[in-house]
């Protein structure tokens, strides 16, 4: 037994001394020498944990090296952002949490981020953004759903965050109409709330697609640029006339400045395992979230232009 | 029909039943060993569910809630010194039992009321929170906040002997969960620029800290010196008169009235069991025939007090459940260990998750089968193990306490816990309710939520609250609650002015 004690002890010295004699002189060709840490921007459990738990499984497997997994959820991805641009870029720290946390929040919130202080890697799902009501309410279609809020004097709504409040505004301030943001935290919450009917209409980020049937919920216009696959009947707000759509995902980025062979292997890595079958399989079939992975050159295009598009927005 | 028996099969894996087994031991030995109760053993396990499944996280928490129901009565029973507040009751007849040499008698009586208060308030659960589930679906925010209150009222009047010191300690936690991010603006309160803060603070480290660690912490300042278990009462436990059929005849209308009580109790938010526990006894005094006899080690006084006290921990998931509103701490704990697995207690979690709500009703009902079985050979065991003294426990104690949170969150959140254990320290000096306390913190955003959404809806319009019957109901309700708890309170006063 006190042999086991010191064999242990003795192999855990060897890996702790090599640990940190390796690290500082590790170079591209010996990346990844040592394990990897991916931060989280959700709390363990729930869909996106999950997803970005095979991510970290299946790096695992391709780099030879282990990958830590750390929620730090809060915030919507800003506790996180903010201890990824604290981390050295070599390549060790990774975040994943949703595009919103880097093109939206920084303008929203007084972050200690800014959107360039990271390197954008890949996407690895798309989210099914829509504004959603109960089944039993008296209006489906975006006119309908109009035209009852002048009737009734004003429209109650689920909020997610202060995006989707931005929206609202936006919402009442182009058609006339009063909108009352109830803010609420969770998807599942907004989706109980409208089916109960205590709201008229609530914002899903994707939730709502396990409950497209009679008791549930029912899609009024799909926030996405393009229609959604679950609902492809209904129209995308682009088409009921607004000049912006809400398009997100659920992305890697790391600290700005990875030497550029170890961001080579990194993109790689990535890009293999977000495309690796369980990946794509709990993101098509369980969440019902499109498995789009966009290369780290167009996730960097379309970050700059929502931040953007963001900043004009919450400046006004 | 298909999903119960899915959801019963889930349950029934080996590494399930071994987590719950492993539960219910940890459980009866923590509220066996003195100076911790089940309570602080929940608390600190629950970082530690963190990498098993949903149901086994949940099934090895519920075993040791379970376990505790019958660990406590052990140093009730033999030493006259309640192993976990809710076994004071047992004290009465348990230990005057104990000096007459019926020792075995009264653990073993202790052991099964325990087990069948328990079970019957499980089965209660089981039939009756479905369809309270799809009562609560009609419940939106207006609706929650109500009830939300009538929960504080009844907490802040019940727990502690003052009703200001609970308002105080209650108001103390509240304030602690504004700490966080603002839900509707985004905007960071009392964060100080911090951003492991920006989330609030932790439940984790909040519950260890001022119960756990707290309550170690005022043991290790004033060491206390508990009484021994002397050799001859050790002995009767093995050799002295058994426990027999006809002892269980005679106290099973004691069980089923006890239970009935403790299932009321655990079914209305912030009682607990301790209260339960005195109820029980309080009414099978009230109706025994023979109240004299109460006291002088009674069976059924045993009987009264453990099966009151035991059916308050199955009950206690009715609102749980429904509505997503914990009946009392170890309720809240674990809420947060659903929380931590994704899942959220309410009415959505039936119609979401039928499945994983039976099987963590069939994970209850092992729990129960396996407290019922080891129970015959631990409580014997117990008896030697609250002989161990707290030089050694606590230390054991504080390592898995620092330990858990560096586990579920992170080395800046065990310098919260220190803070907290401190907090919880000078809140049991200065006599105020820890109870309180962490409901509040729980309950508090849950209220300020539901709140402001429905201040939102009504759109300032006080009129508004009659399209809302059910909460118009509530708050009504809470309005009599806290009159009549006021004049308890009152009357209380006077009475202890008399005395003096």
């Amino acid at each position: 037994m006190r042999l086991i004690k010191h064999c242990a002890a003795a192999v855990l010295a060897v890996c702790t001394l090599t640990a940190t004699l390796v690290s500082p002189s590790a170079t591209a060709d010996q990346w990844p020498s040592k394990p990897i840490t991916l931060l989280v921007g959700f709390s363990a459990g729930g869909g996106a944990d999950t997803l970005a738990r095979l991510m970290a499984r299946a790096l695992e497997e391709d780099l030879g090296q282990p990958v830590v997994v750390e929620n730090k959820a809060g915030g919507g991805g800003v506790v996180m952002a903010t201890l990824l641009q604290r981390a050295p870029a070599d390549g060790y720290t990774v975040g994943f949490t949703s595009d919103s946390t880097f093109d939206a929040l920084p303008f929203i919130v007084r972050t200690a981020y800014q959107p360039d202080d990271f390197d954008y890697l890949a996407t690895v799902t798309e989210l099914q953004n829509a504004l959603v009501a109960g089944a039993s309410a008296p209006f489906s279609t975006w006119e309908e759903m109009l035209a009852y809020a002048r009737e009734q004097g004003g429209l109650t709504f689920g909020s997610l965050s202060p995006i989707t409040t931005k929206f609202a505004e936006r919402l009442a301030k182009q058609e006339g109409i009063r909108v009352r943001t109830v803010p609420i935290k969770g998807g599942r919450q907004i989706i109980t709330d409208v089916m109960g009917r205590h709201l008229d209409v609530g914002w899903s980020a994707g939730v709502h697609q396990a409950y497209l049937n009679d008791q549930g919920v029912k899609v009024i216009v799909a926030m996405n640029s393009e229609r959604l696959r679950t609902s492809p009947d209904v129209p995308t707000i682009r088409e009921q006339g607004y000049d912006r759509s809400y398009t997100s995902y659920f992305m890697l980025a790391a600290p700005k400045g990875i030497p550029a062979p170890v961001r080579d292997k990194l993109l790689a890595a990535i890009r293999k395992a977000a495309t690796s079958k369980d990946v794509a399989n709990l993101a098509e079939e369980k969440m019902k979230f499109p498995n789009v992975v966009l290369p780290a050159e167009t996730l960097t295009r379309f970050i700059q232009l929502r931040s953007a598009e963001n900043e004009r927005e919450f400046s006004e | 029909m298909d999903t119960i028996l899915a959801g019963f099969s889930d349950a029934f894996t080996l590494s399930n039943v071994l987590f719950v087994l492993l539960g219910v031991l940890i459980g009866q030995l923590f509220a066996a060993a003195p100076g911790v109760g089940s309570l602080i053993a929940i608390t600190i396990a629950v970082p530690y569910t963190f990498y098993m499944s949903p149901v086994a996280a949940l099934g090895f928490l519920i075993g040791i809630n379970k376990g505790g129901t019958i660990g406590g009565a052990v140093s009730a029973i033999l030493m006259n010194t309640p192993g976990s507040p809710e076994a004071t009751a047992s004290t009465f007849d348990g230990y005057p039992m104990t000096q007459q040499g019926k020792a075995r008698k009264a653990l073993r009586a202790a052991h099964f009321s325990s087990v069948t208060g328990d079970t019957l308030s499980d089965l209660v659960l089981i039939f009756v929170a479905a369809p309270l589930s799809i009562v609560a679906m009609k419940m939106g925010p207006p609706e929650m906040a109500a009830v939300i209150l009538v929960a504080l009222v009844i907490i802040a009047g019940l727990v502690g002997n003052s009703m200001i010191k609970g308002l105080i300690a209650a108001f103390l936690g509240l304030f602690m969960s504004l700490v966080g991010m603002d839900q509707s603006t985004a905007a960071e309160r009392l964060t100080f620029g911090i951003p492991e803060l920006m989330d609030g603070i932790s439940i984790t480290a909040a519950g260890i800290g001022v119960l756990a660690l707290g309550e170690i912490l005022r043991q290790i300042v004033f060491s206390d010196s508990l009484p021994r278990l002397d050799q001859k009462n050790s002995e009767s436990v093995k050799a002295g008169e058994p426990f027999t059929w006809q002892d269980f005849r005679t106290i099973l209308p004691t069980i089923l009235r006890s239970t009935m009580i403790g299932t009321l109790i655990g079914a209305i938010p912030g009682i607990g069991s301790s209260a339960a526990g005195f109820l029980g006894y309080t009414a099978a005094k009230r109706a025994s025939k023979t109240p004299e006899r109460f006291g002088k080690g009674e069976i059924r006084g045993v009987a009264a007090s453990e099966a009151a006290n035991s059916s308050v921990v199955g009950a206690n998931f009715i609102p749980l459940l429904s509505l997503g509103i914990p009946g009392n701490v170890a309720a809240a704990i674990i809420l947060g260990a659903f929380l931590i697995h994704g899942l959220t207690p309410g009415p959505q979690l039936f119609s979401e998750q039928p499945r994983l709500v039976y099987s963590l009703f069939a994970v209850m009902l092992i729990g129960d089968l396996l407290n019922l079985i080891t129970g015959l050979f631990t409580m014997g065991l117990f008896a030697r193990v609250i002989r161990i003294p707290l030089t050694y426990i606590i230390p054991c104690v504080v390592v898995l306490c620092i330990t858990g949170v560096i586990v579920a969150d992170s080395l800046f959140d065990a310098w919260l816990l220190l803070g907290m254990a401190v907090a919880g320290f000078f809140m049991r000096m200065l006599n105020f309710s820890f109870v309180t306390f962490i409901i509040g913190y729980v309950l508090g955003p849950m209220f300020e939520e539901a709140f402001g959404q429905a201040m939102i809806m009504a759109d300032g319009d006080p009129l508004y609250l009659l399209q809302r019957p059910i909460a118009c109901v509530f708050i009504l309700l809470a309005a009599v609650v806290l009159v009549s708890l006021l004049r308890q309170h009152r009357r209380a006063g006077k009475a202890s002015a008399i005395l003096k």
